[in-house]
């Protein structure tokens, strides 16, 4: 990779080093200071022009602005000043070799000045394209080839070996590998695993399979080692016989979440109270509890962690409407007295479940399986879900603005802007009745591209196929993902 | 220098009422926003040619994208005999062999599960099994032998070939004896038995250290009802911490380690439940603890709270 600038550069800099790049770009492209705003703020007009732009540059020579619309280039040749700074984002113009130049050095020193400029104003560092180190660039060179995910080939599709009614767990691991930003995370290998032994680690086992998956190969996979893991940690899942995959789903995350944390320090694993180890930070919502008292009309909240929303799928026809009936008010009747903290009794009360904070990842458990004293049965009634699905209408803040707005009318809601879209990336399906029944699983590998696995049988699927399906686990995945802005 | 000049001629507060008088004027607030907007807009367009010229220039675009791999060999095969590998509908499973990784020995991957579930001592009688292996303290392939003739269930050992016939019929007869091996366990070791169906037990059979282990793995809460204790996980949601810590200084002797271990410091034997969450039914139940005082065991399933069924 040829960033080394060019030869006027190289000159420039061994005659005056690279102070008088560091000093534009801290003033005048990314103010790291607030007395450097002001500058930036008050003097960044064309000295010839007094106009703002177009696209305003300064002379690494002399402190000269001018606009790129003819004053920059003029100063240029009457100074005999070849070199001059783009002000926007800090690129380097030679005007002897007439083009943008790239140098190593002034692009990490642009990178430190983003940095401080960010925390001058308490802002998360902004998206800078990745760069590979040497070694990386090395590596790149050595190996040219690339493999691409197409929706014509195999690649990133593997079907998985049943054991012996290990349908539930091939299913979870299907949806857990075309998790896209599971995908991304173990592909960059962002696992560095700080455990005793890796062959100890369900992390590292996930890791390996995902190469797996994207090796190329077509022989069905042999899953006996994560079954292993994931039941020497999970020892409640007494024994295949009596597998869900729902179970299965929240026992997988838990020892994925167990291992993430293993060997780390103490400090590194919260960040603002909460766990940031990837299963968490794909996997984890917060769900919102009010009670209200009916007495007084005081509210008790409490917010609670959750990795999936259990649904009951009597009446409803669609998952929008379990969902509507899940985050309703509902009246706890004269049985069900609760201690009001502010009456000091026991009133009666209403309690309405909504969502606080929306997971990456959303997933639906519809709950199929009714189990009581008189009778075990499934449920087989059909309920339609959607391929893209708008969560707002079920989060807090819009419950909030909803009741606030009917009271004093119109009044902005919090969180209008937020992006609450998801769309569908896997379904896991139940066939057959409750002691005789198998498990399958539709996958999305690409946008629109859509497949079905039977075990260590792949087929391609539609996704008409997918959304007439009966459904048991849905699993949406946050459609515009945000950059996290912590101020710290 | 003439920059000082420029940011000398007006103060701050200058500046911010003289930016207040221009835009009372609704002109001057149109051509405003159009001009930011404009700004806003050349310089993310800007970014992007300076990213996209950055790439070429240096060779790092090419350096990214390489030579795409030929895709021939991983054609997805469309043919409606086949799956995308081209694999037949019709053919049976492959079996192989895999070594499991906890006697280490040589086990067919299509019995895999069923024989792991024994091998770990998780199903039913396995407990039993496993505890003999424990007790025979030893890892030789020669001691399973013994313990092969002692549970003729165990049919998953894949052995030389001339063992498959045995095998064969052995598989069928277990699926044909399954209700007369429930009393056989049960007889012998009731307290043990982890029958899901039933899910629960007492701890007035046990020793210490048997004890000790489920509390280690399970939740353990006794119910007020059937009096057996939950074997659910340690992170069972139809129980609190409070009551996994309670039953924890109950049922193990105060002044013993094990019980300071497990009870003082819950979070060694589980994650604390603020770390790690369940499914959203777990954490409703939980809240439902709260506010309500005495926790019911119910069935196993149960414990997913919806509207309709959150009373």
């Amino acid at each position: 990779m040829n960033d080394n600038g060019c030869i006027h550069l190289n000159n420039f800099k061994a005659a005056k080093g690279t102070n008088p790049y560091k000093i534009v770009h801290a003033f005048f492209v990314s103010c790291t200071s607030y007395e450097a705003r002001r500058y930036k703020a008050t003097s960044c007009l064309c000295f010839a022009c007094g106009q703002p732009g177009p696209r305003m540059h300064s002379c690494l020579h002399c402190i000269y602005f001018a606009c790129y619309a003819g004053h920059i280039q003029e100063h240029s040749k009457s100074k005999k000043h070849f070199l001059y700074v783009d002000l926007s984002y800090g690129n380097v113009f030679c005007a002897q070799c007439q083009d943008y130049i790239y140098d190593r050095e002034l692009t990490e020193i642009a990178a430190i000045h983003k940095a401080k400029e960010a925390k001058s104003l308490g802002i998360s560092i902004p998206f800078m394209p990745w760069l590979p180190n040497h070694n990386e660039a090395m590596a790149l060179r050595r190996l040219r080839k690339r493999r691409l995910i197409s929706p014509h080939t195999t690649i990133g599709l593997r079907g998985l070996q049943n054991l012996g009614s290990t349908c539930f767990m091939n299913c979870i691991v299907q949806t857990l590998i075309h998790t896209p930003l599971l995908r991304d995370y173990f592909l960059a290998e962002k696992h560095k695993c700080k455990s005793q032994s890796s062959s100890k680690c369900l992390v590292c086992e996930v890791s390996k399979l995902f190469q797996e998956f994207y090796s190329g190969a077509k022989t069905p996979l042999t899953l006996h080692r994560l079954l292993h893991l994931i039941w020497t940690h999970a020892r409640h899942l007494a024994g295949y016989e009596q597998q869900d995959a729902h179970e299965f789903f929240i026992a997988t995350l838990d020892v994925l979440h167990r291992h993430c944390m293993n060997g780390v320090e103490d400090t590194e694993k919260k960040e603002n109270g909460r766990c940031n180890c990837i299963i968490d930070q794909i996997f984890t919502g917060g769900l919102q509890s009010d009670v209200v008292c009916t007495s007084c009309s005081g509210v008790s909240t409490t917010i609670d962690p959750f990795w999936d929303i259990s649904l009951d799928v009597a009446g409803p026809g669609s998952l929008q409407a379990c969902l509507e009936r899940f985050t309703r008010a509902e009246h706890l009747g004269s049985a069900a007295k609760i201690k009001c903290s502010n009456c000091r009794a026991y009133r009666e009360s209403t309690k309405q479940l909504t969502l606080e904070t929306l997971p990456i990842v959303a997933s639906f458990h519809l709950k199929r399986f009714e189990h009581s004293s008189q009778i075990d049965r499934k449920i087989s009634a059909f309920v339609s879900f959607p391929a893209e699905l708008d969560m707002t209408p079920f989060m807090s803040s819009h419950r909030r603005a909803v009741d606030v707005g009917a009271a004093e009318n119109n009044n902005t809601p919090e969180g209008m802007f937020e992006d609450n879209r998801y769309s569908l990336f896997a379904v896991v399906n139940h066939l057959g009745s409750l002691d005789a029944g198998h498990y399958t699983a539709y996958v999305r590998q690409m946008k629109g591209s859509w497949f079905k696995c039977d075990d260590h049988m792949i087929t391609r699927a539609s996704l008409r196929e997918v959304l007439d399906s009966e459904g048991y686990l849905l699993f949406y995945h946050k459609t515009v993902l945000e950059y996290e802005c912590d101020v710290s | 220098m003439k920059m000082n000049t420029i940011s000398s001629e007006l103060s701050m507060n200058d500046l911010n009422s003289k930016f207040f008088e221009i835009m009372q004027n609704e002109d001057n607030a149109v051509e405003a926003t159009n001009f930011i907007y404009d700004q806003l807009f050349d310089d993310v367009t800007l970014g992007i040619l300076f990213e996209f010229h950055h790439g070429v220039k240096t060779g790092l675009t090419d350096l990214i994208e390489g030579e795409k791999e030929e895709e021939e060999p991983y054609k997805i095969v469309n043919t409606s005999e086949c799956d995308v590998f081209g694999f037949s509908m019709m053919k049976k499973t492959p079996d192989s062999n895999c070594s499991c990784p906890n006697c280490e020995r040589p086990v067919s991957a299509t019995r895999f599960a069923p024989h792991l579930e024994k091998c770990m001592g998780m199903g039913r009688n396995s407990s039993r099994i496993a505890s003999r292996r424990i007790a025979s303290n030893s890892r030789e392939p020669t001691s399973y032998a013994g313990l092969l003739s002692d549970d003729d269930d165990d049919a998953d050992w894949a052995g030389g070939s001339m063992q498959n016939e045995r095998r064969k019929r052995r598989i069928k007869n277990n699926n044909n004896r399954k209700p007369n091996k429930m009393h056989n366990g049960n007889s012998r070791n009731g307290h043990l038995n982890n029958d899901a169906n039933d899910g629960s037990t007492t701890y007035e059979t046990m020793t210490a250290n048997e004890k000790k282990n489920l509390l280690l793995h399970s939740c353990g809460v006794v119910s007020e009802h059937t009096k057996k204790f939950c074997t659910r996980s340690t992170r069972c949601p139809q129980h609190t911490e409070e009551q996994r810590r309670a039953v924890r200084i109950s049922v193990l002797e105060p002044s013993t380690p094990e019980s300071q271990m497990m009870g003082l410091t819950p979070d060694e034997a589980s994650s604390p439940p603020d770390s790690s969450p369940s499914s959203s039914c777990s954490s409703s139940s939980r809240k439902r603890d709260r506010h309500r005082a005495p926790p019911k065991m119910k069935n196993k399933r149960e414990r997913n709270i919806s509207p309709s069924q959150r009373e």
